[in-house]
């Protein structure tokens, strides 16, 4: 009897979450549809959960140039990789001094940070600091170096290494560990959790960057991802603006454009997709407080 | 612990490295480098032609020429950037993606007046409505690339289905000639809208000066009068012949809600569509569309001061040397063996000339920058193959042909009104378009005018007449 | 603090000392960064005041004082704007911090590993759609002649609706859309933070006999209100910014709807379409930032009243 109880909500939950999930992956699964769609069609009948005929016109035009997204794939994914490990480094350790209840001082610091992000200087003046004084001009620090402490998960990692019960570290504290000491071999530890989202979130937003080399690059083999592909859509009118050259025009007016639009959606999502599981791997209870203390 | 230092050792490392090793270029060049911003990718064998073009311009106006092509997707935020920020830049593109008089107003150009008297090729190169259109308030800032200077507002038809219909262009005059045209398409062919009205773009907008009333105020080209846009008579009636036409089901009904109307242009499903025109601009629209069309013109060619400014070179506000880049826009009009070596790169190494003498790419010449009008005076360009001989001489002839009029080159300047203007045209942002004729406009027309009215038009009224006025004194 | 001041007691005033100098090192280098790429460029929010000329530079053009906050307090379209950014972020905190509360605690109690992993993966994937992309779902759904929830209303018997001529609907479908994209990764959050809920409590609590809901209400719910208030006291500094794609895109920026999905930022994309000046956009921009300043310098000190641990500063 009791069995049985604990087996209905069990169902429940997982009927409630498929319906949530399909509501979700269905208009996904449209974007995935429109961008393998023939462009014609989708002009001529608009768009089709099931395309009416198989098109790969829109991923040929994304990879026309194979090596140059690829490289953008690399690029992207180096300084993905990079902030993601320096930033949730640097801050845990703000975090991890701004969760310590008897330091001087903590409640500045904690301004310091937050009036960042609400106040900035605006374009203009980081413009001319990236540029003209750091001179981090067409590197690929200028990814990685501007956007490594951000407030917001600062803060969420200071809630949460708060809430790690003091007892925990007092054993350490007697012995005389130093401070780096247990930030490092008991605090992180016990934080997989809040360190794998915040990790998750920074990949995330670099990963989505493309105003970055917008502003900063200049050279083509350190474009980001996103903005090789929006510039792949810029190309094209570029190009139609060439009127000197009929034959060119004729080659283009082929050139899908909605279903390309959809497809860099899919050459988006589709890597980060294969990699979460790895970052929810350190979603796993028995890591966390309880354990450690029990 | 060690780890912590180590990793923030390197983190400082990496910082300091960075700042130290690009701040050390050396400057012990005698001879100045011109730089020159240029939208478009940059081209791969750039500099074997930077060399090339150095052996040209040293000799001639002892100066070196470093091209910095930013990406066209980049451009126009970065221009804004660099001249924000005071980049040091000699020269660069000023057109519809760095607009010259935003550059002009923000103080991003530098005066060149006085240095255009010292060439006089390039003044005696160009015809008065090219160097007229790079004045601002009398002061020039910028040299506009000679093209294709006029244009003729027309409407262009599918030719399959004006020949069906057994349409005379020569019998209309103006749009509602097209009435029985549309009528018969509504009946015979349903499967197109019969008319395509509205922004969305599209080769050649239908926008021109008189039409862009989004500060409420126009100015009469003859008599330099300026009225309240929205008091004229043919504003109204053409908003009101839109209305028309949209209760007659000329155009499609559910215009309002479309935001992009390119897809449906590409798939032939707008009968008719208003354009400018211009030489060769049937065939453009048969290579993009794949369908023969006709033209119909509603009007004569005019020159108008807006479209050539989309195309220019800019003199940098910042400038060390503004005498040497003016002299390299004379050389870019006037020296045609510099503009079609940067224009198309080295004879025998990028193309070769076929036996009439045009322009044929090699394979993988690593030099094919395209969209020749970017450099200086087209009409300088070889011909590539498959262009017509004789289209620049056309073209030339069709210029001087059109006419200018009494304002030409006069451009507002809202500096004096700016939160009128920026009030007045979200007042007009906020109405449904007047081109779609998709809301009743009858409904809202003396509303929206009375509100035009209260954002302080008539402010920005009396400012645009004493501009004109002054301009009218001063030419 | 009574362990603690024993802990410093034994060993004096250079230990304390030591360890206070090991934690403003590892400060040091964070607060170096945000010094350097936040605080320096800060000298730049003078544009707001000043009648900015490129050849002049940042310092050298002319003060004009609030010339610049003029063109948004003349306009009578601009209390609208306010009104609905203030209301519809209000209403995507307080919704979207329920909705993903809500998926995480449910998720936290699906037993199967393989499952949680499968519905979490597909929920963040709106996360990397444009709104440009999400734009043309919505309309492929509304869309009064063809959409699909038109075609549903109608199979049933029910008569079709306008939905982009009727302002009133857009409070909903903006909250859903804003929702539906963002559920998935907020809910992360939450259930990293229910990763770190005392498995002891949640045993004892079942020993006790406790049900499923006081469960989720009496343990698990409790040690995660610190995160749940600082999450939203950063939310509300950033209520007078409303995300703009949402905004513009999703409505198709069409002006029947203004009345409801008009916000800031679409207000003043507006106004600098035809200006295009940097002093006027960079003074929307400091009002935005004081605005949210002040609502969250008030919601901290009540916070802080409530609930030490979950202010701010």
């Amino acid at each position: 009897m009791k069995k049985k109880q604990k087996y209905i909500p069990q169902i429940i939950l997982n009927i409630l979450f498929i319906v949530l999930s399909s509501l979700i992956i269905l208009p996904f699964l449209l974007v995935v549809a429109v961008s393998l769609s023939n462009e014609r069609d989708i002009l001529e009948y608009g768009y089709k959960l099931i395309p009416m005929n198989i098109d790969f016109a829109a991923y040929k035009y994304v990879f026309d140039n194979p090596t140059t997204i690829l490289n953008a794939y690399k690029v992207t994914a180096i300084f993905s990789i990079v902030s993601m490990v320096l930033s949730v480094l640097f801050m845990a350790m703000i975090a991890f001094v701004l969760s310590k209840r008897d330091l001087k001082g903590k409640s500045q610091m904690s301004f310091f940070l937050y009036f960042t992000m609400l106040f900035n200087g605006g374009l203009v003046p980081t413009y001319i600091l990236i540029t003209q004084y750091l001179h981090l001009g067409d590197n690929i620090w200028v990814y990685i170096l501007p956007g490594l402490i951000s407030p917001w998960y600062v803060f969420m990692m200071r809630t949460f290494f708060t809430g790690i019960p003091y007892e925990i570290t007092e054993a350490a504290v007697i012995d005389g560990s130093s401070e780096y000491r247990i930030f490092l071999t008991i605090i992180l530890p016990l934080s997989k959790p809040v360190l794998a989202t915040v990790a998750l979130f920074t990949f995330l937003a670099k990963w989505n960057d493309w105003n970055t080399s917008m502003l900063y690059i200049n050279n083509s083999k350190l474009f980001s991802l996103q903005y090789m592909l929006q510039r792949i859509l810029k190309n094209i009118e570029l190009l139609q603006m060439d009127t000197s050259n009929l034959n060119l025009l004729k080659a283009l007016s082929e050139i899908p454009s909605e279903t390309v639009r959809m497809a860099m959606a899919v050459v988006v999502a589709g890597p980060v997709l294969v990699v979460f599981p790895f970052f929810q791997k350190y979603f796993v209870k028995g890591l966390t407080v309880g354990s450690v203390k029990g | 612990m060690k780890k912590i230092t180590k990793i923030a050792a390197l983190a400082l490392a990496a910082v300091m490295s960075i700042g130290l090793s690009s701040c050390s270029k050396g400057n012990s060049d005698e001879i100045p480098t011109l730089k020159w911003y240029m939208f478009g990718e940059t081209p791969q064998d750039l500099a074997s032609v930077m060399e090339a073009a150095n052996e040209i311009l040293v000799p001639k106006i002892g100066a070196k020429l470093n091209m910095v092509y930013i990406d066209d997707a980049a451009y126009s935020e970065r221009m804004k950037m660099n001249m924000a920020s005071g980049d040091d830049y000699d020269l660069c593109f000023i057109g519809y993606n760095n607009p010259y008089v935003n550059a002009v107003t923000n103080g991003g150009l530098y005066p060149i007046s006085e240095y255009l008297e010292d060439c006089p090729a390039l003044t005696e190169s160009l015809p008065d409505f090219i160097l007229e259109c790079g004045k601002y308030q009398g002061e020039t800032y910028a040299v506009a690339n000679y093209q294709i200077a006029a244009t003729v507002p027309a409407i262009y038809i599918y030719k399959d289905l004006a020949d069906e219909y057994g349409l005379k262009a020569d019998e209309v005059k103006e749009l509602r000639d097209l009435e029985p045209f549309y009528d018969w398409l509504k009946e015979k062919h349903p499967e197109v809208y019969p008319f395509r009205t509205g922004g969305g773009g599209g080769i050649g907008d239908t926008e021109t000066e008189d039409v862009s009333i989004s500060n409420g105020v126009v100015w009469d080209h003859e008599t330099g009068k300026v009225e309240f846009a929205f008091d004229r008579d043919n504003t109204q009636a053409e908003a009101l012949l839109m209305r028309e036409w949209y209760e007659k089901g000329y155009i499609r009904q559910d215009i309002s809600l479309v935001t992009d109307q390119t897809s449906d242009e590409k798939a032939g499903k707008y009968a008719s569509w208003r354009a400018i025109w211009k030489p060769g601009a049937e065939a453009e629209y048969e290579a993009v569309r794949g369908r023969p069309v006709i033209c119909i013109k509603l009007g004569t060619g005019k020159i108008q001061a807006k479209s050539l400014r989309d195309t220019m070179i800019g003199v940098g506000a910042n400038t060390k040397h503004p005498e040497l880049a003016v002299k390299f826009i004379e050389q870019m009009n006037t020296n045609k063996d510099l503009y079609n070596l940067i224009a198309f790169g080295i004879e025998g190494k990028h193309y070769d000339l076929n036996e009439e003498g045009k322009v044929v790419y090699r394979e993988n010449s690593g030099y094919e920058p395209g969209n020749t009008w970017r450099f200086g005076n087209q009409f300088n360009a070889l011909l590539l193959e498959g262009q017509e001989d004789g289209i620049w001489e056309e073209t030339i002839a069709f210029n001087e042909s059109s006419e200018t009029d009494a304002l030409f080159g006069f451009t507002f300047s809202n500096e004096k009104v700016k939160t009128e203007v920026s009030q007045i045209s979200q007042v007009i942002q906020k109405h449904p378009s007047l081109k779609t004729g998709a809301e009743p406009v009858e409904a809202y027309w003396d509303s929206m005018i009375q509100e035009i009215k209260n954002a302080g038009v008539d402010k920005v009224i009396a400012e645009a007449q004493a501009q004109v006025d002054e301009f009218l004194a001063t030419k | 603090m009574k362990t603690q001041i024993s802990t410093t007691g034994v060993s004096g005033k250079g230990r304390n000392r030591r360890r206070m100098f090991e934690l403003y090192s590892l400060a040091s280098i964070p607060l170096l960064l945000v010094f350097v790429f936040a605080y320096i460029p800060m000298f730049g929010i003078i544009i707001a005041f000043k009648n900015y000329k490129f050849n002049k530079g940042i310092f050298g053009s002319e003060w004009c004082g609030f010339d610049n906050f003029k063109f948004l307090f003349v306009s009578d379209d601009f209390p609208i704007a306010v009104r609905n950014t203030l209301m519809m972020n209000s209403i995507f905190i307080v919704v979207g911090i329920l909705a993903a509360l809500t998926v995480a605690v449910l998720l936290f109690n699906i037993k199967s590993r393989n499952a949680t992993k499968v519905y979490q993966t597909i929920l963040i994937t709106p996360n990397f759609l444009s709104w440009v992309i999400v734009a043309y779902m919505v309309y492929a759904l509304l869309q009064p002649s063809y959409g699909i929830l038109n075609g549903i209303l109608q199979s049933v018997g029910l008569a079709g609706v306008d939905w982009y001529s009727e302002p009133g609907y857009w409070p909903v479908i903006l909250t859903i859309t804003n929702i539906w994209k963002h559920v998935g990764m907020d809910s992360v959050v939450y259930y990293a933070a229910l990763m770190g809920v005392d498995e002891s409590l949640l045993e004892a609590a079942e020993i006790d006999g406790a049900s499923r809901f006081r469960k989720v209400y009496h343990v698990m719910i409790p040690t995660i209100v610190p995160l749940i208030i600082m999450l939203t006291i950063l939310k509300i500094g950033g209520i007078f910014n409303a995300d703009f794609g949402l905004f513009y895109q999703i409505p198709r920026n069409l002006p029947v709807l203004y009345e409801t999905t008009d916000v800031v930022s679409t207000f003043v994309f507006r106004a600098m379409r035809e200006i295009g000046d940097m002093g006027m956009s960079s003074a929307s921009g400091l009002l935005q930032s004081v605005v949210g300043f002040v609502l969250v310098i008030i919601t901290n000190y009540a916070s802080k009243k409530i609930n030490e641990e979950g202010s701010l500063f």
